[in-house]
This record gives C-alpha cells, structure tokens and sequence, in this order.
C-alpha cells in the first residue's frame, strides 16, 4: 500500500467486521461486509464482486482539484466523495472503502451506501464491460424499457407511475445495466431503492413517512422497495429519451434511427467518463451503435408539469401497452 | 473550382485512421477520436465515404458519383468540392 495512505482504526460500517453478506445486483453476486438493505439478499456463493472496508491511497494535492483519479498503470480508480468516504475500484471485481480522518465520521451509512451504488458501481460496471445507462426501466411483456434523461426530467416518477398503475416490473432506477455479451441486450435488475422529487411523492400516493434522505445535499426522497425477490434479467426492448417542454407542448412520441438514435444511446451513458479509461473510443462506438441496432430508440415529449401527467404520458403507454403501434422512423405518436 | 486555394483536381483523399465508423439503420455514425465528436453520413456523402476507404482521386470520386447518381457534372463537382473540404476541415479525411 502506498506510503501516502493514512490509516483509520475506527470502522463505522454498522456490521460486524470481517462478516460477509451476500446479494445480487446487476446480474453479479456480491460479498459484503458493509449490510446493503437496497440489495437483494441471496444464500451465500461463489462472488464476483467484493466489498470491504480498507485503505485507499490519499490523493496528491494536485489530484485533490478532481473528483476521481484513475490510474492506468493499476487499471484502478479512486474517487472522494467529499465529506463522506474514499472508494478504490480495481479489476471490475474488488471495492475498497475508507473513512479516513478528514471525511465526516458522522456521515451516516446510508451516505456511504449511496455513493457506493452509484459512483463506485458504475466503475466497476465499465471496468467489467458492462453498459450502465443512466435511467430508470421497468419490464412489460414484451421486454424492458429504459427512460433516461437530464436530471429532473422524471424518470424515477415515471418509472414508478408505471409500476404502480400496470404492474409492471421495476427493474432498476437511477441505473439500467446493460449486458450485451448474449444473443440480445439484457436489463439486469438493480437496487431496490427508488429515488423520487419529493414533489412527485403524493402524486404517487407515498407519504413522506415512507421516504428517507440520505445526503442533506440531495432534494430527493429515497424509498425502499418492499420484497426480496431475486428477479431474472429482462430482454431490453426500447430506450425513450425524456424530453419535457413548456406547460403548453403537446404530448408525443417519436422513433429515432441513425445519428439521432445513437445520440440518444450516447447521452444515456452513466458516467461516461469513467468508460472512457476502460473501454477504446472504437468500443465505445461499437457498443452503442451495437445497442442502436438492438433496441428501439424513442424520444419522448411532454409537457414538464406534473399536472395532468397520466394523460400526458398516454402516448408513451399506449406504445407501451401494444408495441405494434410504433410509429415509423421520424414519425410521431400523438 | 475556384475560392478554395487548398483544393486541387489531382488531389487523393482517404479516410483519417483515427476516425471510427458504424452503419446504424442505413447511415453511418463516424466518431473523430481527436475531437470526441460523433457524425452522421447518409445519402451521397455516405458513399464518398465509403469510396474513400481506399484512397481516390478527386476524378475517380466525380466519376463513381456521377455514374451512380445520375447527377450533372457541374453540380457534383462543386458538391464534392464542398463536401471534401468540410471533411477535410473536420479531420475526418486526409489527403494521400
């Protein structure tokens, strides 16, 4: 270990350490010895990712300017998730976290399990040649689909909405991981954990008694998701691009192809950054113009307020409920 | 022919090595590495790229394209100028 790292003796996981728990994410099974409430938790088995408490070197000052460091050389990457924990990710299968002096030792669990499920998951995800999109997906009969979108354009809620209302399975949130080393693309299941505006909660007919907030930083409202079921990956069918307008724009959907449907793949990308030390630019392209061809792309726009939201979305559901009303390439579904 | 100093008849163009390329849905998606930017070819510019895979002449280009597409002389000729040019601005070809 590097003779910059500093050690902290306390650990502040909560659990007993050196205990392992085992769960399933995004299609891998997970040995940890930090509890992981969002997971699902499985009997134990062979793991292929590992999650422990230990030391991760402190950065240089003049890494301290960016928020993760990669180093090539060890093909690792450490991040700082300021006030909370240091994270080194390392051969898409090892997690190490520290709580060193200088981070907040009051930075509750829940705090470090946030970064860890987002940030440090999406390295290990591109470093495994995964494809983590950043969106949430629900599964139909006919296959998953992925909303994805700037933050705030209401994914989660949709997702939810559409949970709720048909059933529908709830793949993931925040992430989708794609894996596409099979015949067909596939959505693996995530955290269970929803991530919701705090707006959209009465709207869905949640109390705010059944929310919590992990980062004071964050207006979200996290709720877990109630069941253990070790859900089956789901063939992803279609990506939809959230585009929200005014108050007055017209609710309508329309199929994307070539440039403008790779786009959409492109901008989809969580942490895209981070893919880029793991994977050549040619793989990249590669990867999503192989999604392109695969998936169904769409964009998706409707008006941004949550007012009159069920019939906004109709065309999307209506696409949804009998995919063989998909509209021609450019064409749009009113 | 004329107001483009760095155009010439003889001119060879060939695609930049380190541009990228990928056929989704009929059009071809080429990334420059160099810039980080991702680019659509359909239509007539699609097949001058994909003439261009191996290196051409500006007058084997002005042929092919004018065979293919039934196009006048004049108007392909200055059609190709601008479009190579562009191209050639952007990095994503090269002059052999």
């Amino acid at each position: 270990m590097s003779q910059h790292t500093e050690r902290r003796q306390e650990r502040q996981s909560g659990s007993a350490p050196g205990k392992s728990h085992f769960y399933r994410v995004y299609g891998l099974v997970v040995d940890s010895e930090i509890e992981l409430p969002e997971l699902v938790p499985i009997a134990e088995e062979p793991a292929q990712v590992t999650i422990r408490y230990g030391d991760v070197p402190v950065p240089r000052p003049e890494e301290r300017q960016r928020w993760y460091f990669y180093s090539a050389e060890r093909r690792e990457l450490i991040f700082y998730a300021g006030g909370v924990a240091a994270y080194l990710i390392a051969d898409g299968s090892r997690i190490t976290i520290e709580r060193r002096l200088g981070f907040d030792a009051s930075a509750p669990p829940p705090d470090i399990r946030l970064w860890l499920l987002r940030s440090a998951f999406a390295a290990l995800l591109h470093q495994r040649g995964l494809l983590p999109l950043k969106g949430a997906s629900v599964s139909t009969p006919d296959g998953a689909w992925v909303f994805t979108g700037e933050t705030g354009a209401g994914t989660s809620m949709l997702a939810t909405f559409l949970h709720r209302r048909f059933d529908w399975l709830l793949v993931s949130d925040d992430v989708s991981v794609i894996d596409q080393s099979g015949a067909r693309p596939m959505v693996h299941p995530g955290p269970r954990k929803l991530n919701l505006s705090p707006d959209a909660l009465p709207y869905l007919g949640i109390g705010a008694d059944q929310a919590v907030r992990d980062l004071s930083t964050l207006d979200e409202a996290q709720l877990y998701l109630a069941g253990d079921d070790d859900h089956q990956p789901a063939v992803f069918h279609a990506l939809v691009t959230l585009d929200s307008g005014d108050s007055n724009a017209s609710p309508g959907i329309r199929r994307l192809s070539g440039l403008e449907a790779f786009q959409a793949c492109l901008g989809s990308v969580y942490r895209p950054s981070m893919q880029h030390h793991f994977k050549l630019p040619q793989q990249c392209l590669a990867e999503l113009a192989q999604l392109c061809r695969s998936v169904a792309v769409y964009r998706f726009t409707r008006p941004r307020s949550l007012e009159d939201f069920e019939r906004n979305i109709e065309p999307l559901v209506g696409l949804m409920s009998d995919p063989g009303r998909a509209p021609d390439d450019g064409q749009l579904l009113a | 022919m004329q107001g483009n100093d760095k155009f010439h008849r003889d001119n060879v163009y060939r695609r930049n090595p380190e541009v990228f390329g990928a056929t989704i849905d009929g059009e071809e998606v080429i990334m420059s590495v160099k810039h980080g930017q991702y680019y659509g070819l359909e239509g007539v510019g699609l097949r001058v790229w994909e003439l261009i895979e191996e290196p051409r002449s500006f007058e084997q280009l002005v042929d092919h394209i004018q065979e293919e597409f039934e196009v006048d002389l004049e108007v392909c000729e200055k059609d190709l100028v601008a479009f190579l040019t562009e191209m050639e601005r952007l990095e994503l070809i090269e002059r052999g």
